[in-house]
């Protein structure tokens, strides 16, 4: 056995990875829609980067954590399609109290659109640097976020 | 009627409003030490949260270094993602706690459907002796790794225990003694408790600093687990040096 005495480590890759789990658990919770299993993916998601931090090739750390963390939320999605019965979760209060239509139009559109519109929306990534994230050519991002917004205009009644 | 209705920021808002409303998360867990490579991911109870569950895993597997290492989870780019997703699915099943006689007709037949017909399924660290299994990917040497785990019941426990740790100030034996009680109440008793001051340091990194500050006020807390060269796991408690 031999355990080397080990010391906390603090650099810069962490500090940003670290600035950056808030954010990636927001969307992971909007992509799984499932606040506690998002906040188990974004944690393996950042145990993973760390592990991985001599792979980390320097530009956008929040876009390598959603990289991974989008991977590791797919995968679970795969795997409750595989193993889940009837979902009779409640809808959570806190979108229920503040933009329920919006939530439940949300879960009506594929994960991977649905992932592609916050990081659009709200992260404000190109078509471009969606698509490396997601591992789709920016022209199928293109596509998926027009129609993910027909869709919602439709859903939400927004039509105008 | 056609109106100047900008829909996009409208939408915008809408997610933003969304967005502030998510509950705030906690800190994420950071290990102190040599990090390794980790399993596919294993599932988790709803509404459950498990903060020292990664610093578990990657303290479980952290003696058996030489072996995992050679692992290449290379993310973001993953060298099989489908296997990847395939033993998580796998691993997803029995509650948590696989055992390796489960986990390997499930784990051969989705080599078989996915058509890795020149991989093997090898048991490390005894796994086949364990009631808990996880899983890896050697991809250089086309084998899914089997892993000793501690099953979701006693992760809990190891929960709890750390929290108490953290809560009473136990020197050295008291510590070591409630590990093993702890150990003991769900049946195992092939294991070791070290409290060297050599031994690993770490917590959830929201903790972190109040559990340096407890072992600079002479308490033990509780970092992590491993496995010795035969296959019998470790547990280890951080402490202050006599």
């Amino acid at each position: 056995m031999n355990l080397a005495r080990a010391v906390p480590f603090v650099i810069d890759l962490e500090a940003e990875l670290v600035a950056a789990y808030p954010a990636l658990v927001r969307r992971l919770t909007l992509v799984l829609r499932d606040h506690a299993d998002a906040e188990d993916t974004a944690q393996t998601a950042f145990t993973r980067a760390l592990e991985h931090r001599r792979d980390f090739e320097g530009g956008d750390v929040r876009a390598w954590l959603y990289t991974i963390g989008l991977r590791l939320a797919f995968n679970e999605l795969r795997r409750r399609r595989r193993v889940a019965s009837v979902d009779a979760t409640p809808e959570p209060a806190w979108a229920m109290s503040s933009e329920p239509d919006l939530w439940i139009a949300l879960g009506d559109l594929e994960p991977r659109h649905r992932a592609a519109l916050l990081l659009s929306t709200l992260e404000g990534y190109t078509h471009d640097e969606i698509g490396r994230i997601l591992d789709v050519p920016a022209g199928t991002v293109s596509s998926w976020l027009s129609r993910t917004k027909d869709r919602l205009r439709q859903l939400l009644g927004d039509d105008r | 009627m056609t109106t100047n209705f900008d829909f996009d920021a409208h939408l915008r808002a809408r997610l933003e409003r969304l967005d502030a409303a998510i509950p705030a998360p906690a800190q994420p867990v950071i290990v102190a030490g040599p990090v390794v490579a980790a399993t596919a991911p294993q599932p988790r109870s709803r509404g459950r949260r498990r903060k020292l569950v990664p610093l578990l895993a990657a303290a479980a597997l952290l003696l058996a270094a030489s072996v995992v290492t050679a692992q290449r989870f290379l993310y973001p780019d993953t060298p099989e993602p489908k296997l990847e997703a395939a033993l998580g699915e796998v691993l997803a099943d029995g509650d948590g706690c696989l055992s390796a006689a489960e986990a390997r007709p499930a784990i051969q037949a989705k080599l078989d459907e996915l058509g890795y017909a020149d991989w093997d399924i090898v048991a490390r660290q005894r796994a086949d002796e364990q009631p808990c299994v996880t899983a890896g990917l050697l991809v250089p040497e086309h084998s899914v790794l089997l892993f000793p785990a501690m099953g979701e019941e006693l992760e809990d426990a190891f929960e709890v225990l750390a929290a108490e740790l953290l809560e009473r100030c136990l020197n050295r034996t008291d510590a070591m003694a409630l590990v093993s009680s702890v150990l003991i109440s769900h049946g195992i008793t092939d294991f070791s408790v070290h409290a060297d001051p050599w031994g690993p340091q770490g917590g959830p990194i929201d903790q972190f600093d109040a559990y340096k500050q407890h072992v600079a006020d002479g308490c033990f807390v509780y970092v992590g687990t491993g496995r010795n060269g035969d296959g019998r796991p470790d547990y280890y408690l951080w402490g202050p040096w006599p």
